[in-house]
């Protein structure tokens, strides 16, 4: 079903039929948004829950000013930044790096199904700032637009084309380090 | 050979790596739909299902709210009676009204006699006027020391 027919059930008045549609259609791909993004399952699996939560509540109050596709991107990376925002103020408590620990998170991570170039890749990108993360990750795995990117984050695409650029160029570097 | 050209051109690397555990994409939609409340396959009849009302909405978290102070309220009551119960002594309780009728029964003897000893002949509805010093002589030869002590601490 393509958005704009969920639009339509929506302002019919058919609220919980447009939101099961935009769940059965979105659900999975939003997981694997976060799930990139925070890399723990579970991690994962609230902010999805939390993110549908608030697309529920927000629903009423979609003026169709963006993409229904870019709104809910634009809920479900807030939701995983602030997620990866208050993991960062909880660290420095603990005297952790996060970023440190992501890393080494996936090494161990029984749900990481990658070879060895993959998990040096996803390390690296665990090193990266959240914004820049979530930069790279729309745009290189989602090959997702720099002008829906920009929609989606609330950025310039001047800007996210230089954050994506920096990414680029730190993940390069973490990859000559490991030897690729 | 050049990093930028790998990681731009391997297909591989676009790959995703990670996993979901076993059943949970298949059971997400159903999940995610029973917390919003819908359970699936009632879908189809939307058209007789209301939309969720204004008034609920806006309302909700007010009563949530008044719910719980009223709860927290009455927990708070709760606990204040129970502790003023604990320091009361019981209504029921035999050995208290024994005490109390003990006490009323000293004080009135107490009185009783001092007003007897003085022979106040005044002594009908107005409350009796007594000569602070005359009250005190008499006390010093009725009574021990340790006697009235006892006594003032019993009407205490």
């Amino acid at each position: 079903m393509e958005d704009s027919d969920i639009i339509g059930l929506y302002k019919s008045g058919q609220t919980e039929r447009a939101f099961t549609f935009i769940v059965r259609k979105y659900s999975e791909r939003l997981y694997w948004h976060i799930r990139q993004m925070v890399i723990d399952h579970n991690d994962a699996d609230d902010i999805l829950q939390e993110t549908f939560i608030k697309v529920w509540n927000a629903l009423p109050a979609f003026r169709e000013e963006s993409k229904l596709y870019t709104w809910l991107y634009r809920i479900a990376t807030n939701e995983s930044l602030t997620f990866l925002k208050r993991k960062k103020i909880r660290a420095t408590f603990t005297f952790c790096d996060p970023e440190v620990d992501m890393a080494s998170f996936i090494e161990t991570d029984p749900l990481f199904d990658g070879d060895q170039l993959q998990l040096s890749l996803q390390k690296a990108i665990a090193t990266l700032p959240p914004k820049q993360k979530s930069v790279f990750i729309m745009r290189y795995f989602h090959e997702i637009k720099y002008e829906e990117i920009s929609e989606i984050m609330g950025i310039s695409v001047g800007a996210l084309k230089a954050s994506y650029h920096h990414a680029f160029n730190k993940v390069q570097e973490y990859l000559k380090k490991e030897g690729y | 050979m050049n990093q930028q050209h790998d990681i731009h051109d391997n297909p591989n690397l676009k790959r995703n790596p990670f996993k979901a555990p076993e059943g949970y994409l298949e059971s997400l939609e159903e999940r995610i739909l029973s917390l919003a409340g819908i359970v699936e396959g009632e879908e189809s009849q939307e058209d007789v299902i209301p939309s969720r009302g204004k008034w609920y909405v806006i309302l909700k978290p007010a009563f949530v709210l008044a719910c719980t102070f009223g709860l927290i309220f009455g927990m708070g009551y709760g606990v204040l009676r129970l502790t003023n119960t604990l320091n009361r002594p019981s209504d029921t309780d035999d050995s208290y009204y024994a005490t109390m009728i003990e006490k009323g029964l000293i004080k009135s003897s107490f009185i009783y006699s001092i007003e007897e000893d003085l022979e106040y002949d005044d002594f009908n509805d107005e409350d009796p006027v007594f000569d602070e010093e005359e009250v005190v002589t008499w006390l010093a030869t009725q009574y021990s020391s340790m006697e009235l002590a006892q006594l003032y601490y019993e009407e205490k």
